[in-house]
């Protein structure tokens, strides 16, 4: 026995009914924090959530797991904290085990440019309630071990931010942890069931087309990853949405032994090393739009050698595994939430890169969203709209990549 | 990257360079017709004025490009562990691409293998091909 | 008989020519694991071990030639983390091109390579047990393999996997014990010279096995488990079952003969059409029977007992059943237990489930081994690259280049420039020639100003905009007198500059001729109100005019001189062929000595045009930047017809505004770049340049400045770099020189 095991979760799988008060298309962790919230906070549990695959099968479990709520602009630092708090809560709120640790999160400086960025990323941090400070280097010397200050001869270590609150959590407990909670509190999830349709009369949502035949409700949410224009294409909703993949991969399990989550937006990657002592890597989408899951080499290739070279250590450590995720990228990096022109069909989406950390608060605000009527404040400025009123959220330099 | 080239860098309609590409022997000793595109091409070795049938031509003196002429060995060393793709096997023969993940011109005459990059990245690609030059040595 | 030696916990081993580590090991009556059955193909885990530092590796897919110090796998917890002061060790790449790569070197695959070679076709073949373990088919196809010197990348055109079979492993109670060996793992010791003891087989042993054990035949009945021997945790029994109930057979070893299932990890790997699967590989997976006991998954420790147990809790997937006992996520990703989760759903009733999805790697490397051969991008140096170092700057790499920040006294390199001349390396701007039919129609479409009223030898300051009206760049137009255009992009502007205008110019069918001369020009910025003293020294009589250019020839180098300035003072770009940025420097450098003329770098010369209002793009520029809110509506002209970005510009600019970048003033020294700006309680922005201003004796910024309650602030506060509350001024721009009076000078 590995003390890792799921010991405790109890999944209790439905069968559809013919019609609920709110369909959540897609079992991942979105669709399950939404589902949840509706349930537990709200009281709205004739609630489906329907999944093609198997819960968690999409990017909620194929992730690099980073929370983190150091981003670079005020509605997104507020949303991030928001769901990093709750993410601190999780475990005892569900009493779950879902392996959430803090390690603090080191974006590295190795230019001017880079120096710059991320003092805007603490300055922006503190200003609304996330713990971020801009370190000398003397401070990564001492702290990062097994470090290497100058990598490669052309990547001086020059500062970082230090993010206090960076985090990281197990996946799947999460998925499970939130799926468990909703099926208690009596919301229908099923697997192996794929939405195929939305059915509209007069601009508003009427129900459901599945595998496993129709289903009648006046409101959809669409939680479906890397499939979200597919989805809205299903009822008219054109969405500034690209499909690209992520790559990620994990070593063997060693002694846990290296605490901090490290990023560098220049070596391109970020590493930290699991509660189980894998230790895991990601980097920056594929420029490419794609919904392939097949690897290339080249991503990890260039990131080993740019791992390696940062933490000499690591070059003997092996490789386990590699696997892509398929991202759904907003065109300013920052999710898309919240009503469309079509009444009753809703939307969850933009998550690209680094929509784990967003799973509770994201739930959350949907959910207050469908019980009261109302966006939440928290949301708002993430609306579909956005793009037509001008108001998008540029947030590149901070989001990029977990 | 020892040597430094002088060369004829010139933008023009296809027919136009193919014309130039195919009698470019006559242009002078030594003169090597790089094809980087349907409208681009590097003369290597050739300095002064030049006939292109294209009065929209940009032709202009390009002194920045930088290179290495290795025997066969030596080259088939190096692109061996360096390079990705497949190298043409006609000669002589232009081929481009990236090796040693710097973007290089590639010159094979019947012996030997020249290599071109640009000033701007010689010296980064210097240091990744002295291991081979010193390993043939 | 050479032989070669490691050591082994203190005790030197010594192996035979020929010897895996895990043969030695056994020789010698050790093994790097506690137990569990060895099948000596590297399918399962049960011999793994750390070799020279190296944690998690197969002892028995491990030349005993090529280690030195070897240490067994912990039998308890992890293997530890390398030392973090170890360093790195380098790994060389065997790149080969291939029409075919053959994987698996046994019947079928070598009769694949054959007739593959047979048609003509350039083949490599690799194979585990020479050497050369494949661990991934990446797109491509592309196949990398682990190679006893390094790596080998393969690139292909198809790939052909036989990779034959493993033998399923037994999964009983005291399948854990040492002492049990697969069919082909038993032949391969027992051929290796090996004592094995007293030996049994069960179950479904060949009869070439069998004779090489000196057994006459199987034990009867169906194996039930294992028991130790006293006092050991080597196996002593093994237990079976038959008509007439359990029979316990004494021994030593057991050979245990389960079956086959396809090694089909690489070919489930591959793309579709990429691979060929041929021999047993492309068999169908067995459904072994479903165990009732036992460690299901050695890899991460899983019984049979929490199969049930979380299965009966909803785990009813596969994908699931992994996940939540992690079956199949260890080392051997799921070589011994994948057939086992598989039968145990179907014995549930679910409906048989394919196996889970195969990545890469499928056989492990190291993080040097997977990095080998690649090499990180690199900053471009201009041709004065090495004169900088040697002048003694500070180098920093911006917009992919390598550029000087400082040259150790900024103050000096400020006051050079404010007050007698200094030279500025400016060759990582984009440089374009452009002409053809349609240049200037070109232009015209993809510039939101009217080029056809840039007359020649003058050049104009643009915008680039994007179709959603965003500015992504900016430069310089200048005609020449031939007709043709040069065009000037940021420094790490050009390249998407350069896919820019092609794409668009093909797009509307244009005729055109474009060069991209970034890389090949380089230039230098004569800068300060002795500037033109400089160039008169240099022989330069008539320079061209305020936002003139013409070509002329420099201390003998042949030049394309812009007037224009970015710093504020009399400035001359000085474009040359770039082997020459050496002399033409140099030859500068000594003309202007008695003129206080040195040099300065990035970090002055962002002060320089922050008191200018300069913007730069990427810096203070964002995302979603329109003219309006970066206050450039005066570089958009929409008298001069279609252009990209008209029509979103148009649009956006009848919505309200609600942010724009706006020049701030303080008294002291200036918040830190990116701080965030207030308006009372309310965010008002962020700084995105600042410094102090020697010459209008103030902080100086430049930022993104927001409405707050329906109108925006004229002043803001900010954290000032003490971390003391400061308040800016809202300031026109620009803060020093307003009417431009130096720069035309
Ligand atoms: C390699 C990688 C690393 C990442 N690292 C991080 C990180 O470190 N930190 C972080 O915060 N984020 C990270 N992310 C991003 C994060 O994983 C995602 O943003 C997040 O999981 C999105 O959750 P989701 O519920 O919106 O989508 P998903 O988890 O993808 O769920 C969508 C679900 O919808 C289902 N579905 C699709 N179509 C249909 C249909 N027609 N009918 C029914 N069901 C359907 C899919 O099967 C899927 O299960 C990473 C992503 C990847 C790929």
């Amino acid at each position: 026995m590995n003390e890792f095991w799921e010991a405790k979760v109890k999944l209790r799988w439905a069968e559809l009914a013919d019609s609920y008060d709110v369909v959540v298309i897609g079992g991942g962790g979105h669709g399950l924090s939404t589902a949840y919230h509706l349930a537990l906070r709200h009281g709205i549990t004739k609630v489906a959530v329907i999944e093609k695959s198997y819960i968690g099968g999409g990017n909620s479990g194929r992730n690099t797991t980073v929370i983190r709520a150091n981003y670079g602009i005020p509605e997104a630092v507020r949303f991030y904290q928001r769901s990093l708090e709750l993410y601190e809560n999780l475990e005892a709120e569900t009493d779950r085990w879902i392996m959430h640790r803090v390690g603090g999160n080191w974006w590295l400086v190795h230019t001017e440019a880079g120096r710059r960025t991320e003092q805007a990323r603490a300055a922006v941090n503190q200003a609304f309630g996330a713990k971020t400070d801009f370190v000398e280097p003397e401070v990564i010397a001492r702290e990062i071990p097994g470090i290497n200050m100058n990598p490669l001869g052309q990547f001086p270590v020059m500062g970082a931010s230090l993010h206090h609150g960076g985090a990281t959590a197990r996946h799947d407990r999460v998925n499970w942890a939130l799926a468990e909670g909703a099926m208690r509190a009596g919301v229908d999830i099923v697997q192996d069931v794929e939405v195929t349709g939305i059915n509209t009369s007069g601009g508003k949502v009427v129900g459901v087309e599945t595998t496993a035949g129709p289903i009648a409700t006046e409101t959809v949410v669409s939680a479906v990853g890397g499939h979200a224009t597919r989805m809205a294409d299903m009822v008219g909703v054109r969405l500034p949405i690209r499909t690209h993949p992520l790559q990620a991969f994990v070593t063997n399990h060693y002694e846990r032994k290296f605490d901090p989550i490290i990023a560098s937006a220049d070596l391109g990657f970020y590493v930290s090393q699991t509660a189980r002592g894998e230790m895991l890597g990601g980097a920056h989408i594929d420029p490419e739009p794609s919904y392939s899951r097949r690897a290339g080499h080249h991503f990890v290739n260039s990131i080993a050698r740019n791992m390696v070279a940062l933490f000499p250590f690591m070059s003997g450590l092996r490789v386990l595994r590699q696997w892509t995720g398929t991202c759904d990228m907003s065109p300013d990096y920052t999710p898309v939430m919240g009503v469309t022109p079509v009444n009753g069909f809703l939307i969850t989406t933009g998550w690209g890169t680094w929509g784990f950390k967003a799973i509770p608060a994201g739930g959350e605000a949907m959910a207050q969203l469908i019980a009261t009527g109302e966006t939440p404040e928290l949301i708002a400025p993430f609306a579909l709209d956005r793009f037509a009123r001008d108001r998008t959220l540029a947030d590149r330099s901070s989001s990029g990549t977990h | 990257m020892r040597e430094r080239f002088d060369s004829t860098h010139i933008v023009a309609l296809p027919d136009a360079l193919d014309r130039i590409e195919m009698d470019a022997l006559d242009l002078g000793d030594g003169v090597i017709p790089m094809r980087f595109a349907p409208d681009e091409l590097v003369l290597l070795n050739h300095t002064g004025p030049i006939d292109v049938d294209d009065s929209h031509a940009i032709v202009v003196p390009d002194g920045s490009w930088r290179g290495e002429w290795l025997d066969a060995d030596t080259a088939a060393l190096f692109l061996r562990a360096e390079c990705a793709w497949s190298i043409p096997e006609r000669r002589p023969a232009f081929a481009q691409g990236l090796v040693a993940g710097l973007p290089v011109k590639l010159w094979f005459d019947q012996q030997r293998t020249l290599i071109v990059i640009a000033h701007v990245r010689a010296d980064d690609f210097a240091a990744r091909l002295a291991p081979y030059l010193e390993a043939a040595r | 008989m050479a032989g070669s030696t490691f050591s082994y916990e203190g005790t030197a081993i010594d192996a035979q020519d020929g010897d895996s580590v895990l043969l030695a090991l056994l020789r010698s009556g050790r093994r790097p694991t506690e137990g569990g059955p060895l099948c000596l193909a590297g399918d399962c885990p049960n011999c793994l071990c750390t070799a020279d530092g190296v944690s998690y590796v197969r002892a028995c897919q491990t030349a005993a030639t090529g280690v030195t110090d070897v240490a067994p796998h912990p039998t308890t917890g992890e293997p530890p983390l390398p030392p973090f002061d170890e360093t790195a060790v380098d790994i060389t790449v065997d790149r080969r091109q291939a029409d075919v790569v053959v994987i698996g070197h046994g019947r079928s695959g070598t009769a694949a390579a054959e007739d593959a070679r047979a048609e003509g076709r350039a083949v490599e073949v690799v194979d585990a047990g020479e050497g050369v373990e494949a661990i991934g088919i990446y797109v491509g196809p592309h196949v990398v393999a682990r190679t006893p010197n390094g790596t080998r990348e393969i690139h292909a055109e198809s790939v052909v996997v036989a990779t034959g079979s493993s033998e399923i492993q037994p999964v009983v109670p005291g399948s854990g014990l040492a002492g049990i060996y697969t069919p082909r793992a038993a032949r391969t010791v027992l051929d290796a010279g090996i004592e094995l003891g007293t030996i049994v087989a069960v179950g479904d042993v060949d009869d070439e096995t069998l004779s090489a054990a000196s057994l006459d035949g199987v034990v009867a009945g169906e194996l039930v488990r294992f028991e130790p021997a006293a006092g050991s945790s080597n196996v002593g029994a093994v237990v079976t079952k038959t008509a007439d109930g359990e029979i316990a057979t004494p021994c030593d070893t057991v050979i245990v003969g389960l079956g086959r299932a396809p090694r089909d990890m690489l070919a489930r790997m591959a793309g579709p059409g990429e691979a060929t699967i041929v021999g047993s590989a492309a068999t169908a997976a067995p459904l072994p029977q479903c165990p009732n006991d036992g460690v299901v998954c050695p890899c991460s420790n899983v019984t049979m007992q929490q199969l049930d147990d979380v299965y009966d809790r909803g785990f009813t997937h596969i994908e699931l059943l992994k996940r939540s006992t992690l079956a199949g996520t260890g080392t051997c990703q799921g070589g011994v237990c994948l057939p086992y989760l598989r039968s145990f759903l179907a014995d549930r009733g679910e409906s048989i489930q394919p196996a889970f999805t195969a990545r890469p790697v499928a056989r492990q490397l190291t993080l040097a081994e997977i990095g080998a051969g690649a090499h990180t991008s690199t900053a471009a140096r201009t041709a004065l690259d090495g004169l900088h170092r040697k002048l003694g700057a500070q180098m920093d790499r911006m917009g992919g280049w390598w550029r000087p920040w400082t040259y150790g006294d900024p103050d000096a390199e400020y006051a050079a420039v404010r007050e007698a001349v200094s030279l500025c390396d400016v060759s990582t701007l984009g440089l374009m020639t452009i002409s053809g039919p349609d240049a200037e129609a070109t232009l015209q479409r993809l510039y939101p100003t009217d080029v056809s009223t840039i007359r020649a030898g003058r050049s104009r300051y643009v915008l680039m905009l994007d179709e959603r009206g965003y500015v992504f760049d900016d430069g310089m137009i200048a005609r020449r007198d031939d007709g043709t255009f040069l065009l000037t992009f940021t420094s790490g502007g050009a390249s998407m500059a350069e896919m820019w205008i092609r794409d668009w110019s093909a797009g509307w069918g244009h005729d055109i001729r474009l060069l991209n001369q970034t890389f090949s020009t380089g230039a230098i910025n004569v800068t300060g109100p002795r500037a033109t003293e400089l160039l008169t020294r240099a022989g330069i009589t008539d320079p061209p005019p305020w936002l003139g250019h013409g070509k002329y020839e420099v201390a003998g180098i042949p030049c394309t001189i812009f007037r224009l300035s970015f710093t504020g003072e009399v400035s001359y770009e000085l474009h040359h062929p770039l082997e020459r940025s050496v002399e033409l420097w140099n030859a500068l450098s000594e003309l202007g000595a008695d003129l206080g003329c040195r040099p300065h770098g990035l970090e002055t010369l962002l002060r320089l045009r922050l008191e200018k209002g300069h913007i730069i793009v990427g810096q203070d520029t964002d995302y979603d930047s329109t003219p309006r809110r970066l206050r450039h509506e005066w570089a958009v002209n929409f008298n001069s017809g279609e252009f990209i970005g008209r029509h979103a510009v148009l649009r956006t600019d009848r919505i309200p505004l609600d942010k724009q970048l706006l020049g701030l003033r303080f008294d002291g020294p200036p918040p830190i770049e990116g701080a965030v700006i207030w308006s009372g309680d309310e965010y008002a922005g962020a700084i995105t340049s600042a410094a102090w201003s020697p010459s209008v004796e103030a902080g100086i910024a430049l930022a993104w400045v927001y409405e707050v309650d329906g109108g925006f602030p004229t002043e803001v506060r900010a954290t000032g770099p003490d971390g003391e509350p400061i308040t800016g001024t809202v300031t026109s721009l620009p803060f020093f020189d307003p009417e431009g009076a130096r720069a035309r000078a």
